[in-house]
């Protein structure tokens, strides 16, 4: 596992990757995911991302679905899945429909999906328990 | 005509090309420089936005720093361009959130500068800016003209009326739903679709005593709204409205009620009372529909009901669903006993046919 | 004398016509401009952000017929499941292919024979081979269809029959549609309320020469050549203005066949679309609106005033001559097989006036130009034209043309982003400017001959077209 290590407390701090288009939704998720205690990293789509931050091993990514690539929404997640190693996979989207969201959590790639409009509140009791 | 005429004439219409050139190229940098400028609004905003949400205190900024930034982007109100744009924007971020932060962003907007523009939308002789303002009333929480919104419930125009009727919602919750027998206009499925998201959003108990007044409204809109209302909730005890709704006269009805029903798994009893529908209905497709709404509430498929369909009903259409149901259940004997003899009784006619030409 | 009397009636015979085309053309211009200020208001009260997140929205099946696709056909499938709707179903129809399109799809899409033996067919169709869906739970909604080779309109018809959503969208599998084209398209039918909407279609783009990623396209170009620029702008002519305006008022009386949305039961109803005639999506729009009529219901048909579909067009003259030549035909067939609505009171507004404005205007008006240079030259030979005079005319008619056309560029401009710098809206207005020297007369040309074919009853097809395909994106990143 490649983590970063905090300068004053010698402690491993815990590394997310957050996907998300939406410029607002994406500095709100920084913010959260950061104030929970995690190092992060945002772009606005995987292309946006650079080979070794590619390559990185995370512990979380936080990504939406719907990006305009000519790849289907479940496409995505299974290559996400395969593409970039972490060791939980969060679908936060406006196309969170409860059969959507049903099939995604049917993929097993998928750990936690969040339909817009959700509660925060959710998602920041489940990055304390990773944290 | 005179020649001179022609030239004026063509004089005249070059001049217009001119004027659309011009128009053209102003179009085109003025776009160039809007979008610049409304990117780093957008930016700005999501960096306060999330700042005023999960920043630390070092971090937070006061209402009168936002206010500042925000006059030095351009937004003031001699520049109604770009304070639309804003609200957008604060409108786009109110609708992803729910819970503690919604009410925090709630409390954010009510201190920066956009916040009584909306009310004098309100007043504007345009329909869109009406409908406009009554919108981010609504979308930005402010409650405290529930009954000035209230007055546009049934406005001639779809658009205003519609945005009234969702206000009053997002204000009144379930209790908004007492207005819905003294509407006469139309509510149209994107409003319905809004209305019940709302009420799931942002008041996601159910108040059945609310539904079950409404149970009498004549109109269609209406049955369609509660149907939908009680399939969102999953009110399982309300289930009966709209199998009651199967039997409706207009098609639009029944295919709303079939919609809805098939989010539910149906009682032994609630199934046998479709089954007895059944043969009401007259489209083909409802009744296709139905089979398969019973075939997936039915643990065990009533044999009886479908032999009795494969050998009395008119219509192949029909009887080829029946078909496929019962094979797919494992009664393949049965479909086969019944093809043969439709293939034995169609010997026989052909036989009599022969018969009597000869 | 009796020369005299020809020529002047001759003549303002034809400037009548003119006359009156010039101020229909206007009024189209007018109709347009509001029709798309309130198509974006409206817009704004129904987004596609808010919509995609939205519970019950319309099921939708997207249907794709393919001939031949082998080279581009998963691309196109992979790049048609993107599309962001949660309530849709892609359909894709082979129609008898003779190269590998049915192996490379089953091989991509781990597809898997159904059983199709309780599969109904209202409307008859060439015969359904297999039915496939796919086992990888990717790609749960795609099903593909494997019939015999019965052409589009058959193909369209075996998908619309085994569809089992509200809506279906009829559309070819080279096309490429934004992301957020099927929420476009639905958009009427979430607003429908007295008049039910029977079809709603959106505007047609050219992807010539542009750059496109995984069956997306990722940058606009205008085309290099002059012939599909001039494409450009005429689409943008008929798109914006004239498909607007007749929505405006209701009138619309086609929907394209690569981008038309319809409820499924009215194609039921009116027997899918009709594998006789080579413009089966005109002759299917007229007879969904004869229906309708036939059943005193109010209807609409609606347009969007945007760019959802871009597709390649002809870039030789000889593809583009084929492809003009097939239009004209389809043209007269259909009006041909509903001649009896002209001018008949019975189908109301339709009968009476837009049935007759397609006849004089759409079809007559190649005719008329034909008969009118003819004459320009027998008068020209006679002597009896006033030379300088009738120049002055040209000028001015052709400045008039100019300004028909750079008023659709310049609202095109204003409400859409595709073509932004001044060098691409440079070129659009010279490939406008030099139309009516190089492009209109091949099109007049065209015309006349798919004309002169129904009339000499000459047999010919559909005629092909063989896809340049798109420029690929030189970068492809790492992971997707």
């Amino acid at each position: 596992m490649n983590n970063a290590i905090s300068e004053q407390h010698n402690v491993p701090v815990k590394t997310a990757l957050i996907i998300q288009e939406d410029i607002i939704m994406r500095r709100i998720l920084e913010r959260l995911v950061k104030a929970s205690g995690f190092s992060v990293q945002i772009c606005s789509s995987i292309d946006d991302l650079a080979l070794h931050e590619q390559n990185t091993e995370y512990d979380l990514v936080i990504s939406d679905i719907l990006f305009d690539d000519g790849i289907s929404s479940f496409d995505f997640a299974f290559r996400l899945g395969n593409e970039i190693s972490s060791k939980l996979l969060f679908i936060v989207t406006k196309m969170g429909q409860e059969v959507i969201r049903q099939n995604f959590l049917n993929m097993e790639r998928v750990d936690r999906f969040f339909g817009i409009p959700f509660d925060l509140d959710e998602l920041e009791r489940e990055l304390i328990k990773l944290v | 005509m005179q020649e001179k005429d022609f030239f004026i004439v063509i004089g005249c219409s070059f001049l217009v090309l001119v004027l659309l050139w011009i128009l053209i190229a102003s179009s085109i940098g003025y776009r160039k420089y809007r979008e610049k400028k409304q990117a780093v609004i957008e930016e700005t905003f999501a960096d306060i936005v999330s700042r005023h949400l999960y920043g630390n205190a070092s971090e937070q900024l006061s209402f009168i720093e936002i206010q500042r930034i925000f006059r030095k982007l351009g937004v003031f109100r001699k520049n109604p361009a770009t304070v639309q744009y804003l609200i957008n924007l604060m409108i786009r971020t109110q609708r992803s959130l729910l819970g503690r932060n919604y009410k925090k962003i709630g409390d954010l907007y009510k201190r920066i500068p956009p916040y009584r523009a909306s009310f004098r939308k309100t007043q504007h002789r345009k329909w869109y800016v009406r409908a406009q303002g009554i919108r981010e009333i609504y979308e930005m929480n402010q409650a405290g003209y529930t009954a000035y919104i209230a007055k546009f419930r049934d406005d001639p125009n779809v658009y205003i009326r519609r945005e009234a009727q969702i206000a009053l919602v997002v204000f009144l919750g379930w209790e908004s739903l007492r207005f819905l027998p003294y509407l006469s206009r139309e509510i149209e499925l994107w409003q319905q679709i809004k209305i019940v998201e709302k009420l799931h959003d942002l008041y996601p108990e159910p108040q059945v005593q609310y539904i079950r007044k409404c149970y009498d409204v004549e109109h269609d809109f209406g049955k369609s709204l509660l149907m939908r209302i009680i399939r969102k909730f999953r009110l399982e005890e309300e289930v009966d409205f709209i199998i009651d709704m199967l039997s409706h006269e207009s098609f639009e009805i029944r295919e709303t009620a079939i919609y809805c029903l098939s989010s539910f798994q149906l009682s032994p009893s609630r199934l046998e009372t479709v089954k007895s529908l059944f043969g009401e209905l007259e489209n083909l497709q409802q009744q296709r529909q139905v089979l398969a709404l019973i075939e997936r509430s039915s643990i065990i498929p009533d044999v009886e009901f479908y032999r009795d369909i494969l050998l009395n009903n008119s219509s192949d259409f029909i009887k080829l669903k029946v078909s496929e149901v019962l094979w797919k259940s494992g009664y393949e004997e049965l479909v086969v006993e019944y093809n043969r003899s439709l293939v034995e009784l169609e010997e026989a006619f052909s036989l009599n046919q022969n018969f009597q030409e000869a | 004398m009796i020369e005299s009397l020809v020529y002047y009636t001759v003549t303002y015979l034809f400037l009548g016509y003119g006359i009156l085309l010039g101020l229909i053309y206007f009024c189209f211009i007018l109709l347009a401009v509001r029709a798309i200020s309130q198509s974006k208001k409206r817009a704004t009260f129904l987004e596609v952000e808010d919509m995609v997140g939205a519970t019950d929205l319309p099921s939708l099946t997207l249907i794709a017929a393919a001939f031949n696709e082998g080279n581009t056909i998963l691309t196109n499938v992979r790049s048609l499941l993107s599309l962001q709707y949660p309530y849709f179903e892609l359909l894709v129809v082979n129609d008898g292919s003779t190269d590998d399109s049915m192996e490379k799809l089953i091989k991509a899409f781990d597809l898997e024979e159904k059983d199709a033996s309780f599969i109904t067919q209202p409307i008859s169709t060439a015969t359904v081979k297999r039915i496939y869906k796919s086992r990888d739970s990717r790609y749960r909604n795609l099903t593909v269809i494997d019939k015999s080779n019965g052409g589009k309109a058959d193909a369209l018809n075996a998908g619309i029959n085994f569809a089992d959503t509200e809506l279906v969208l009829c559309t070819d599998a080279d096309c490429i549609l934004e992301s957020d084209a099927l929420l476009k398209l639905v958009r009427p039918f979430l607003q429908e309320n007295e008049q039910e909407v029977i079809a709603c279609g959106g505007s047609i783009g050219i992807v010539n020469d542009s750059v496109v990623e995984n069956g997306v396209l990722k940058k606009l170009h205008l085309p290099k050549k002059l012939l599909p620029t001039n494409q450009v702008v005429e689409y943008i002519r008929a798109f914006l203005l004239g498909r607007m305006a007749w929505s405006q008022v209701n009138g619309l009386m086609l929907i394209s066949g690569a981008l038309g949305v319809y409820p499924r039961l009215r194609l039921i109803e009116v027997g899918g679309l009709d594998r006789s005639t080579v413009g089966e999506d005109f002759e299917l729009s007229i007879r969904l609106r004869k229906h309708m009529e036939n059943l005193d219901l109010p209807y609409k048909m609606v347009y969007i005033p945007e760019t959802l579909c871009w597709t390649e067009c002809p870039d030789t003259y000889d593809i583009f001559i084929r492809q003009r030549d097939r239009w004209a035909r389809a043209l007269w067939e259909t009006l041909g097989l509903h001649k009896g609505m002209f001018l008949n009171r019975k189908y109301g507004k339709m009968g009476m006036i837009l049935f007759p404005y397609w006849c004089l205007f759409e079809l007559g008006a190649p005719v008329v130009e034909f008969l009118g240079l003819t004459f320009l030259l027998i008068f020209g030979v006679m002597g009896w034209i006033n030379w300088p005079a009738a120049i002055l005319l040209f000028v001015f008619v052709y400045l008039l043309g100019c300004i028909f056309s750079t008023i659709a560029i310049f609202i095109y401009v204003k409400n859409y982003r595709h073509y932004s710098s001044g060098k691409e809206i440079a070129e659009l207005l010279l490939a406008s400017y030099l139309e009516p020297f190089l492009f209109h007369p091949v099109l007049l040309y065209a015309q006349i001959k798919g004309y002169g074919k129904k009339v000499f009853k000459i047999k010919s097809g559909w005629g092909g077209m063989t896809r340049k395909g798109f420029q690929l994106a030189g970068k492809r990143s790492k992971a997707i």
